[in-house]
């Protein structure tokens, strides 16, 4: 008599965001709001015109949580509604929140908005619940210009984390220490 | 601005109610004859913490419709707003034992309930008095660690803020416990001489100045933080940063306390004038702290 133990499968999760291939359309910011019923006036994720790469040309940039590994919004929220899972993905558990907004006073990305009516604040969560459904995240899945990739740094083979440790992916401003995961493609 | 006037209201109270209990605690080793200033000092120091505090909770979201949910503040030991709903915590209660047992006559109609407690914390007044100056120090210091810990706001993201937050504490605090002392003395027709106090406050302006000028250096040294700098400086916010918190708030008083020490100079209207202009900077000086605070990224419109 043996019982089947499933071993746990450890990921750490990141995305990479290919600027080059984006072509504006917000398409991954409207899907994001669909699947996560973010309130009116709000996003949890848009595109932003930034300065990028050696030129510092501004171009469309799919702007949201970075997922930092060294996250000020885990360090400061004094309830621990904001935490980071295993796999490296940051998430608010809504129902230990006080709505002390120190989590968004402390986001250098400015990541986080305030859902008025609920008293809490939000943010974008990587569609945690998909990915542990094995599905992608609503943007990943939506992008029209497959511009967007869920990474997983645990994975040897996996093809987009290669591209975050090439180096050809980079964090938007690393010199905040947060040690964010979210990377950017971003050309010349 | 993620904190607005609440939680300016908070800082400022905070920091009076703090610097009023530390202003307290130095005044037997100022002159005998001050023991209404102790007093006062630890009659204003847990209402106003207490009312700061009430602020604070207003402030919250979702924690001020269920309030159940602020059992959970106190769990995160890494973060400063963990720690300051301790101190809060711990703050209010032992300043309001103090102030018990210092104080010299029991309000009639609580005469029954108090006087046996006020037996007690006579007793323990000196353990009350330790425990009260560790807490009003952490009081006052522990929101500057709060808003400067983060990298956000490179105008607030340094240890200046701290000191600055404590210059600030005890200079409010100061004002608070000479004019409550002031008006307690007046009712029993005693004129209060207010030499040492005015010649203390000098001081403590002065080294608030210091720390003022040291703070908007290093920021106007940081990317982001000489916009906030400009902004306090010659911007929006000028007239609220020369009017309130140089001339109200540190100038005008010191000119005041100068005066009033002066030889022949003993106008308690001019001391009086400089504690209000203390209070009114004070206030205006939080207000700015979170005003002129502009991140060092440019916020995405989510």
């Amino acid at each position: 008599m043996s019982t089947a133990t499933v071993a746990p499968v450890r990921h750490r999760y990141a995305l990479v965001v290919d600027t080059t291939r984006c072509i504006g359309c917000e398409a991954c910011s409207v899907a994001c709001r669909a699947e996560n019923n973010v309130p009116e006036g709000h996003w949890r994720s848009r595109i932003v015109a930034y300065p990028l790469g050696k030129s510092g040309q501004t171009r469309p940039v799919k702007w949201a949580c970075m997922h930092c590994a060294d996250a000020p919004c885990v360090t400061v929220c004094p309830t621990k509604a904001t935490y980071q899972r295993p796999d490296g993905i940051v998430v608010i558990d809504a129902d230990r929140c006080v709505g002390c907004k120190y989590c968004v006073f402390a986001c250098p990305y400015g990541a986080r908005y305030v859902d008025e009516e609920r008293g809490i604040p939000d943010k974008c969560d990587l569609c945690h619940e998909r990915i542990d459904a094995g599905l992608q995240p609503a943007c990943v899945q939506t992008c029209v210009g497959r511009a967007i990739s869920l990474a997983d740094l645990a994975d040897p083979n996996d093809e987009a984390a290669a591209r975050i440790n090439s180096g050809e992916a980079k964090p938007l401003h690393p010199e905040l220490g947060t040690k964010p995961s979210v990377y950017y493609v971003m050309g010349r | 601005m993620v904190w607005g006037w609440p939680v300016a209201w908070y800082l400022f109270l905070g920091g009076m109610g703090a610097g009023a209990m530390l202003a307290g605690l130095a005044a037997p080793l100022v002159g005998k004859q001050y023991a209404v200033v102790e007093r006062a000092g630890a009659a204003v120091a847990g209402p106003a913490v207490a009312v700061g505090t009430g602020l604070l909770v207003f402030d919250l979201g979702i924690g001020r419709h269920e309030p159940w949910r602020i059992a959970y503040l106190y769990l995160n030991g890494s973060s400063p707003m963990t720690w300051g709903t301790w101190i809060l915590t711990l703050f209010v209660p032992v300043a309001l034992l103090y102030a018990l047992s210092v104080t010299e006559s029991l309000p009639s109609r609580w005469e029954r309930v108090l006087t046996p407690l006020h037996r007690v914390v006579a007793r323990a007044r000196q353990v009350l008095r330790v425990t009260a100056g560790v807490l009003a120090v952490s009081t006052a210091i522990y929101t500057g660690v709060l808003l400067s810990m983060p990298p956000t706001f490179p105008l607030l993201n340094n240890w200046l803020l701290p000191a600055l937050f404590l210059a600030s504490a005890l200079s409010t605090g100061l004002s608070v416990a000479v004019l409550v002392a002031l008006v307690l003395e007046h009712r029993r027709g005693v004129q209060l001489g207010l030499h040492p106090w005015s010649r203390i406050h000098i001081g403590l302006l002065v080294g608030e100045i210091a720390v003022l000028l040291a703070w908007l250096g290093v920021s106007a040294g940081a990317p982001v933080g000489a916009e906030s700098v400009q902004m306090l400086v010659t911007g929006a916010l000028a007239p609220v940063f020369w009017l309130g918190v140089v001339a109200f708030g540190l100038v005008g008083p010191a000119i005041a306390f100068v005066a009033e020490t002066a030889p022949g100079g003993h106008s308690c209207r001019l001391a009086l004038t400089g504690e209000a202009g203390v209070l009114v900077g004070g206030l205006a000086l939080r207000y700015l702290v979170l005003a002129a605070a502009v991140p060092i990224l440019a916020r995405p419109p989510l």
